[in-house]
């Protein structure tokens, strides 16, 4: 009952900074919009085919094939006109799954192993954290670019492979957030406590230091569930991310800069992907400012 | 009181111990490197080398080049190989640079630096001015329009915002030409007379008292710099900002503000150089990325440097210079990060060394 | 003995293998080449026509250097006794990989490797004369749009411009645009007959529609349903913007040897069907399959031409799937020449310009991409006479009887679907108008996107 009760005036309270900060729901509604849009994907634009619907297909105009690369105007058929023998309609509405894919896949495995090693980096100490931060250190110092390509090589291109990149060369951050966390943490009260009653290290991690450190890095998270939109996009233009066709706003992006300096032919196939992915960007970061601001408890006044 | 020789030793030692492991990072980085290349296998490997399948025309071209490089064999022998020839001061030949591999970093290394050196003026100084609005306006309409408006730069992807700036810049107002130099300026740099000091256009050309060099220098930079810039704003107003808000909760400038002291006195004298301590700690890391992260600001403008160096060589597979360039962004990265944790250090002595 | 097992890291592995090396340049390759006064005699073991255009102008695939002027560079010293130390150079150990050796019109004044470009002086002693112009510059700017940009301010003179943007710059009066003129080149299918059975871009390896039989296209059904299940038209129409043309067989037209009367394949869904209804036995037909079509990553006319196959193959039966599979340069490499991938699309540009150069790499057994058929190719082309009608065609000095030869050999590659042109690009030029004096050349490199610079000059 007591608890019930905590939880609901915590509730209560959260909801009304959201409420009271414009730009906090700002965010929260554009992330809403952007989940309702990948949700009924399939209805907004639907799939020919049982293909796999994040591979685009050339798209029919006035009743036939089209093969012809050169942006097409939007019409009532294609909303958002067509360039490159894609639908851009198609290409956005999917991509937002795209993005959504990338970034919670990314940020919550990369995390996870962060937040593992990280851990134990900062609990243990000693030889263990030693050699695990300078593992760390091996992983931070390669340059991503570097990496992702290599990594593609080997794994073969698309969206997929480069979330395996990401991965892999995403967690370090988090690892030396969390150990930092971890060793401030250690030594308060409560910790040494539980030690001194001899419950088991994962028990101490998982149960006492974590809930009390993990924080900065669910706010990390949702930022970097924007930023990772904005790395795929990058590698589209290096040669390195999905190829032309896959279902990416990045991809649209990278192919359309070649009509970007005609504007007046090729305006629709950067401003849409353009804004979805800036809202999307914006969207996060305003909802892990707000996270921040809600409950960092070095903010709470 | 914290003992303040015990402090300094402590500081010492930790610098020690950090460039003592320095070696053994770059050993790990290169290894981890070549390891990954090297599962790629010979045959694909040979990619390198053949940049179109016509080179392959003989029977035995293939065989050939995998005998010439060793592609074929065991990982330890080619890395030892590598490391050896190290030792010796060859980092091996870029296909990319068509050169050695230490001569194509070091020579492309100082477009890379002018461009980075003044892109960050623009961005620390706009990025924390916009920080500290946003962070005395907390909240209100000022805030909210200063962090969209730095979001929306830093979520557009780099090649869009530059080929917006050089539409604009270029092609429309005909003021900021991409390239390094104009080709007359590029004449005047390879001449014989032209002392070559610093190998900055911008300041070579003041040493050689050529104002025409310096105008065309500066105005193949605006175009990256403005692009570089927006894109990089966000990132300190968010940390300046949030800094600034977290100062502004701690007990001093309650106390200051109880006193009754200005917002004015307060926000200059107390929150803003404390806020400043989280920012001197990333700008080491900002440095490093400006000197990686120009590939495609490079790419847009057509600028030589090491950005565009390494992608090339990334999309070639270019072996040497890989693992070169690998190996010098690391060595700058690591000293970079301990700069910043010995700053660290000296501005606030409480924090743990460990 | 070998050559490999003759000289190791340079040098012979014993005396009797360095007697070996002299007496074999004393022997074979000295007496093919004699220097009188100012002559150069090549003495050739048999007729071949071509052979003079691959050492002058424009195909660059040997030339006659100043040997004094090599030789103080660090070159080979002309000396048999020592030649290997020169032999399978990689490029960047030869002596004149950085510096220039030639009696051109023009010579390197700087290669910038950092500013990627190569700045030309001319060469005011050419043996025909000055050049017009007095400096040529070359840059190398990756980025199509910076290049566009750079174009229309008027900072440089000519770019390159894909086909696919074709008549961008058509409303610009300051500009000069020459198209549709021939190239000595031609883009095909490329159908692989016995894919290596290990090879992981087969799929199940069997006709249960997850995949393909590695000998999938020994069946000449199966080759007839591709190829009639292609869309030429839409292809050089559309995508790249009518800068193409059709061909019977994989040789560019104008081409000795080239035959217009040949039949062309026909864009036919309904030949398509009833082929894969024929291939296998119906087994196709019932089971479907999947195959996968791969491009190297970036190239979007080879990545449309696999698409191409997709969105018709796909039409006429839901149990078909084509995969289109992008790969990095390595990895496309290693899956072409291992005979990896079923199905890819290829090109060739001509070497020399000659029948033979085009005919020995599709379609001899043994060619660049004959031999990368495997399966039952080398047998079939072995019985049907298509190794021996490209061997007797090369030699063959009498024309009229080299064109009966050629026209019998397109016949069979027709009708056995072993021929898979898709198209024969043609050039498209975009230039300043102050910049005169280009004209099309289908052998010269970069013939389409910029002017011979010997005869270019610039209209004040």
């Amino acid at each position: 009952m007591h608890m019930k009760q905590k939880n609901n005036t915590e509730f209560k309270r959260v909801m009304r900074k959201i409420l009271k900060n414009p730009s906090a729901m700002l965010g929260f509604f554009l992330l809403i919009f952007f989940v309702i849009i990948a949700i009924f994907a399939p209805l907004l634009a639907p799939v020919e085919g049982d293909d796999n619907p994040y591979q685009m297909k050339p798209t029919k105009y006035n009743g036939k094939m089209l093969w012809k690369s050169t942006p097409i105007a939007p019409d009532p058929e294609h909303p958002f006109g067509i360039i490159g023998k894609y639908d851009v309609w198609y290409g956005v509405v999917w991509g937002t799954r795209s993005a959504f894919k990338i970034g919670l896949i990314v940020s919550i495995i990369s995390s996870f192993i962060g937040i593992l090693i990280g851990s134990i980096a900062g609990y243990f100490g000693g030889m263990i954290d030693e050699i695990l931060m300078r593992i760390t250190d091996v992983f931070m110092s390669i340059p991503f670019l570097v990496a992702a390509m290599i990594m593609t090589t080997i794994l073969g291109k698309g969206l997929d492979k480069v979330t395996i990149a990401l991965i892999i060369f995403g967690w370090m951050q988090v690892a030396r957030l969390i150990r930092g966390n971890i060793l401030q943490a250690k030594e308060e009260q409560y910790v040494l406590a539980a030690k001194a009653l001899g419950i088991n290290s994962t028990k101490i991690i998982v149960k006492h230091l974590l809930p009390n450190t993990i924080f900065p890095v669910v706010v990390q998270m949702s930022m970097r569930m924007g930023s990772l939109v904005i790395t795929a996009a990058a590698l589209s233009f290096l040669g390195v991310g999905a190829e032309m066709g896959y279902a990416d706003w990045g991809t649209i992006l990278s192919y359309s800069r070649n009509y970007m300096l005609e504007l007046n032919r090729s305006w629709f196939a950067v401003v849409f992907p353009g804004i979805a992915m800036v809202l999307f960007v914006l969207a996060w970061n305003l909802v892990g400012d707000a996270l921040r601001d809600i409950f960092d408890p070095k903010m709470r006044a | 009181m914290v003992d303040n020789e015990e402090v300094r030793y402590k500081l010492t030692a930790y610098i020690i111990r950090r460039l003592l492991i320095l070696p053994l990072i770059l050993l790990g980085v290169t290894f981890m490197i070549f390891a990954m290349i090297w599962s790629l296998g010979p045959e694909r490997l040979i990619g390198t080398y053949v940049k179109s399948p016509e080179a392959l025309k003989s029977e035995s071209a293939e065989q050939r080049i995998i005998e010439k490089y060793g592609l074929d064999q065991p990982l330890p022998v080619q890395y030892a190989k590598w490391l050896g020839n190290v030792f010796q001061g060859d980092f091996g030949y870029s296909n990319v640079g068509r050169t050695g591999v230490r001569e194509a970093i070091t020579s492309r290394l100082p477009y890379t630096a002018e461009l980075a050196m003044y892109s960050i003026i623009p961005v620390i100084i706009v990025g924390i001015w916009l920080g500290v609005i946003a962070g005395k306006n907390h909240n209100r309409w000022k805030d909210h329009s200063i962090r969209i408006f730095a979001i929306i730069g830093w979520s557009l992807p780099d090649y869009v915002f530059g080929l917006l700036v050089l539409l604009v810049f270029y092609s429309w107002l005909g003021w900021f030409p991409p390239g390094y130099l104009s080709q007359d300026g590029l004449a005047a740099l390879r001449s014989e007379t032209w002392n070559s000091v610093t190998k900055f256009a911008t300041i070579d050309s003041i040493i050689n008292w050529r104002w025409d060099i310096f105008v065309d220098a500066i105005r193949h930079l605006v175009g990256p710099i403005i692009t570089i810039s927006y894109l990089w704003w966000a990132f300190l107003l968010r940390i300046t900002r949030s800094s600034m808000l977290e100062v502004m909760r701690k007990d001093y400038v309650r106390t200051a503000r109880a006193k009754g002291l200005s917002e004015k006195v307060v926000i200059n004298k107390h929150v803003k150089r404390n806020a400043m301590i989280p920012v001197v700690t990333v700008a080491g890391g900002m440095i490093v990325q400006l000197l990686a992260g120009t590939v495609i600001v490079e790419t847009i403008f057509s600028r030589p440097g090491l950005g565009n160096f390494t992608a090339m060589a990334a999309v070639q597979l270019d072996y040497f210079s890989i693992i070169g360039s690998a190996l010098f962004f690391s060595t700058i990265l690591i000293v970079a990060n301990l700069l910043v944790d010995i700053s660290y250090a000296l501005i606030d002595p409480r924090i743990r060394l460990s | 003995m070998a050559y490999s097992d003759a000289v190791v890291e340079k040098e012979p592995v014993s005396a009797e293998a360095k007697e070996k090396l002299i007496a074999f340049y004393n022997e074979v390759i000295d007496p093919l080449f004699v220097v009188d006064g100012d002559n150069f005699v090549v003495n050739m073991k048999g007729s071949f026509g071509p052979f003079l255009f691959t050492i002058v102008r424009y195909a660059g695939w040997a030339g006659i250097l100043d040997s004094a002027y090599m030789k103080e560079l660090g070159a080979w010293d002309g000396n048999a006794d020592g030649w290997w130390k020169w032999h399978d150079l990689q490029p960047e150990e030869s002596p004149i990989h950085m510096s220039d050796a030639g009696s051109g019109p023009f010579k390197v004044n700087v290669w910038d490797q950092e500013n990627q470009q190569v700045v030309l002086d001319r060469f005011d002693e050419y043996w025909q004369g000055p050049a017009k112009i007095k400096q040529v510059i070359l840059r190398d700017v990756q980025e199509y749009s910076t290049r566009k940009a750079l174009l229309e301010a008027g900072d440089v003179d000519c770019i390159a411009v894909d086909p696919i943007y074709r008549g961008v710059f058509d409303d610009n009066p300051d500009l000069n645009v020459i198209e549709g003129f021939p190239r000595a080149q031609v883009t095909s299918l490329h159908m692989t007959w016995g894919v290596d059975p290990n090879s992981e871009y087969l799929g199940s390896g069997k006709l249960d529609g997850n995949g393909i039989p590695a000998d999938f296209f020994n069946d000449i059904n199966a080759r007839k349903a591709i190829l009639t299940a292609f869309n030429y038209d839409a292809l050089i129409e559309d995508l790249v913007n009518g800068l193409g043309e059709r061909v019977p067989t994989d040789l560019p037209k104008g081409f000795f040897g080239y035959d217009d009367t040949l039949p062309m394949y026909e864009f036919d869904l309904d030949a398509a069907e009833q082929a894969w209804k024929e291939a296998w036995d119906g087994q196709v037909w019932e089971n479907g399959f999947k195959i996968i079509a791969m491009y190297n990553s970036g190239n979007e006319i080879r990545q449309t031409c696999c698409e191409m196959v997709k969105v018709y193959t796909e039409s006429l039966n839901p149990k078909f799937k084509v995969e289109v599979l992008g790969a990095q340069w390595p990895t496309y490499l290693k899956a072409t020449r291992e005979e990896l991938c079923p199905l890819y699309s290829i090109g060739w540009v001509a070497d020399y310009p000659d029948a033979h150069n085009f005919f020995s790499t599709y379609y001899h057994s043994k060619g660049y991409y004959g031999k990368r058929h495997g399966g039952d190719y080398p047998e079939l082309a072995a019985t049907l006479g298509i190794d021996d009608l490209v061997t007797r065609g090369a030699t063959e000095p009498d024309p009229k009887v080299r064109t009966q030869l050629y026209r019998q050999l397109q016949e069979i590659v027709i009708e056995n679907y072993i021929a898979t042109p898709l198209y024969m690009p043609q050039g498209l030029y975009v230039g300043r108008e102050w910049l005169k004096g280009y004209f099309p050349h289908p052998l010269r490199s970069n013939g389409d996107t910029t002017p011979d610079y010997y005869y270019a000059w610039k209209a004040e």
